[in-house]
């Protein structure tokens, strides 16, 4: 089967799609709970912790461009370890493809089509999930390039008409606390999700030139771009919502919600609902396409789209079994998520990654 | 309960239709790791449509990593007079 490849540009849409996604939306409500004031800083603190495990990241890959990561695994620590890492890394990916499907019931559930059973959106989001994974990665690039810009139009859109009801006297004092509160924020989206991009390594090998300096250049760009778009929306929910931005989930819908230009623009909440969608889609896929290169790498399949149905299916019903109460599965992502992250992803690659380099010598003496 | 299972009996069958023609012409292996994955797809079927309470992943990281991660959190928590 012809092996697929993305360019380089292509590669940084993804990367941004895998760490904006959901996260817009999801994650300023829960770290201002944490940090208050000082979110941005923890946003800050835990986007240079992805930048450096990207950093690292793209050291490994340089070190065995012709290789996938699994490849990688089975070069540095070997057959059985490899199987090991990668079914740990397999319980976190299942656990986020399960978790993005269950906010995204959450949310239309709460916000939008509260009538509607949450199994609809699930087996919409998973079909489409499905239909693109058959289509490859290729296809998916190229699709998820529109996509981005849209929801990005629409982030900069709802932004930018929000300038009038900006309060930045809320912004102060910013450490009421202590700097404890910015450390346990940047813990929270140091799992969430900055920690995830060990995940996003499966991917980066389908790059048509993994060598190529360019590659590193658009990735670092992309992981701030998206570390702005988050601090930026941190920062106005708490200039509008200030002190009761921490009652309200799903922040950027509610500012929608608040735009009133005369008396002809306003209620554009629901484009923020359709970026919600679109943006969890994207990443729903992405992580799926992981899992599905993982598992195709494990059994040694030359067709990894035959596992597209079934991984679709069973991830299905894992949302629909898994969480009992909302309330638990809140405590979930927020506390033991970040650990989760450490223990399965962070862990396993900082081991390969001291492997390979004391190997790398021996690869060279060869030659 | 009749629902759950109608629905869930309903996504097997679309899946499984969608897939016949790959699967047949598919390698031993291949139909392996298929069956091995639609295995794990009736074990949670089971604890859905059944309410059987089986073990999952996050009762897995529940034991294992609560302990430590409420720990965590609480540690850098601001005690509240």
């Amino acid at each position: 089967m012809k092996q697929e490849s993305i360019g380089v540009l292509q590669t940084a849409v993804l990367l941004f799609a895998f760490l904006s996604g959901s996260a817009i939306i999801v994650i300023p409500a829960p770290i201002i709970a944490y940090a208050s004031n000082a979110a941005w800083l923890s946003i800050l603190l835990s986007m240079t912790f992805g930048l450096a495990l990207l950093a690292i990241i793209l050291y490994l890959l340089r070190l065995y461009p012709s290789l996938s990561f699994i490849g990688i695994c089975r070069a540095t620590i070997g057959k059985w370890p490899t199987v090991i890492v990668a079914c740990l890394m397999l319980t976190m990916a299942f656990h986020m493809a399960t978790g993005i499907i269950i906010d995204v019931v959450a949310f239309m559930n709460s916000m939008m089509l509260p009538e509607t059973p949450g199994y609809i959106f699930m087996c919409l989001m998973l079909v489409l999930s499905a239909l693109l994974l058959r289509t490859g990665i290729e296809s998916m690039a190229r699709m998820f390039s529109i996509l981005t810009v849209v929801v990005l139009f629409f982030w900069l859109v709802v932004i930018v008409l929000l300038f009038p009801s900006y309060h930045p006297e809320f912004l102060l004092p910013i450490f009421p606390d202590g700097i404890r509160p910015m450390i346990l924020g940047g813990y929270l989206t140091s799992g969430f999700p900055y920690g995830e991009i060990v995940l996003f390594a499966v991917i980066i090998p389908f790059t048509r030139n993994v060598l190529a300096k360019p590659l590193s250049k658009a990735l670092v760009i992309v992981m701030l771009l998206n570390g702005v778009m988050l601090i930026i929306t941190t920062l106005g929910t708490i200039m509008i919502l200030g002190p009761i931005s921490t009652e309200k989930k799903y922040s950027l819908f509610v500012l929608a919600q608040t735009i009133e230009i005369g008396d002809m623009l306003e209620r554009i909440e629901a484009i923020i609902g359709m970026s919600m969608i679109a943006g969890s889609l994207m990443k729903a896929t992405i992580t799926l396409f992981a899992i599905q290169t993982i598992m195709a790498e494990l059994f040694g399949l030359q067709d990894h789209r035959l596992l597209s149905n079934p991984l679709c299916l069973l991830v299905q019903i894992m949302s629909l079994s898994m969480p009992t109460t909302m309330k638990e599965w809140e405590n979930l992502v927020l506390v033991i998520h970040p650990l989760w992250v450490g223990a399965v992803y962070i862990l396993p690659v900082l081991f390969i990654v001291t492997v390979a380099y004391f190997k790398r010598p021996a690869r060279a003496a060869p030659a | 309960m009749l629902e759950k299972l109608m629905m869930i009996t309903g996504f097997f069958v679309l899946a499984l239709a969608t897939d016949w023609g790959k699967l047949r012409a598919a390698s031993r292996r291949g139909k392996w790791s298929y069956a091995f994955i639609v295995l794990c797809a009736l074990y949670f079927s089971a604890d859905y449509a059944l309410d059987f309470s089986l073990p999952d992943l996050h009762w897995l990281a529940d034991h294992i990593l609560l302990g430590p991660a409420q720990a965590i959190v609480d540690s850098l928590k601001v005690k509240q007079l």
